[in-house]
């Protein structure tokens, strides 16, 4: 839960404070999952798109008033992935995957950190299989096109 | 298959074949065997992936403090 909401806000206050919402409803609804409905995980999937798709649009709402939040810090204590993989290439894709499109976004991660079947995505997200594929499509054709152009740059 | 169907379906299933739908995923098998090129594409696809993965996956310190993606 805290994986997805973490890598879908990029905020570490938005990743607690989801997981933690989550987990009180939880608590507090225990039959808030059908048994005759979702898959259990399809649902709780389901329930942390909602709010990370809420919570952006709080943080969007916030960052327009008067006094919006000073943004978190920057993370830069060693990264022993980053460093051998290529701390900048990785930092440079992290940034065009945050770039895209909210939906597009949800649906990659899912399919890349989840490891979710399209058919998954789409009841996740409330949409059909083939509106799902369309979503992943366009994010991995945005994503290699940015890179490729990159690298073409270097 | 051909190299633009390969393509096409890379979009949409990802790069682990064994994901894939199985008619989709014997015609792939079919063409990268016998088409240097589109192994090339396969292979590719594989690594971009991959980037997109390492990308996402929090490190020790993204995980207390900050966020992969």
């Amino acid at each position: 839960v805290r994986g997805l909401a973490l890598s879908f806000s990029g905020h570490v206050a938005d990743a607690d404070d989801i997981t933690q919402d989550v987990f009180v409803m939880l608590w507090r609804r225990p039959d808030a999952w059908n048994a005759g409905g979702a898959a259990f995980s399809t649902w709780l999937y389901r329930v942390v798109v909602n709010r990370c798709i809420d919570q952006a649009r709080r943080r969007r709402l916030r960052s327009w008033m008067p006094f919006g939040e000073a943004p978190d810090p920057v993370d830069d204590a060693p990264d022993s992935v980053s460093a051998l993989a290529g701390r900048e290439h990785l930092a440079e894709v992290r940034f065009m995957i945050r770039a895209l499109p909210e939906k597009q976004r949800v649906a990659l991660l899912l399919a890349v950190q989840g490891e979710r079947s399209n058919a998954d995505i789409g009841s996740i997200l409330g949409i059909s299989e083939g509106a799902a594929e369309q979503l992943l499509v366009r994010a991995r054709r945005t994503l290699r096109e940015k890179i490729k152009e990159k690298e073409g740059t270097q | 298959m051909t190299r633009d169907e390969l393509n096409d379906a890379l979009l949409r299933f990802g790069g682990k074949l064994e994901r894939w739908p199985q008619p989709e995923r014997d015609a792939a098998r079919l063409l990268v065997k016998g088409d240097a090129v589109a192994a090339k594409m396969l292979s590719d696809f594989v690594a971009f992936e991959q980037a997109i993965a390492e990308a996402c996956v929090p490190s020790r310190s993204a995980r207390r403090r900050s966020a992969p993606c």
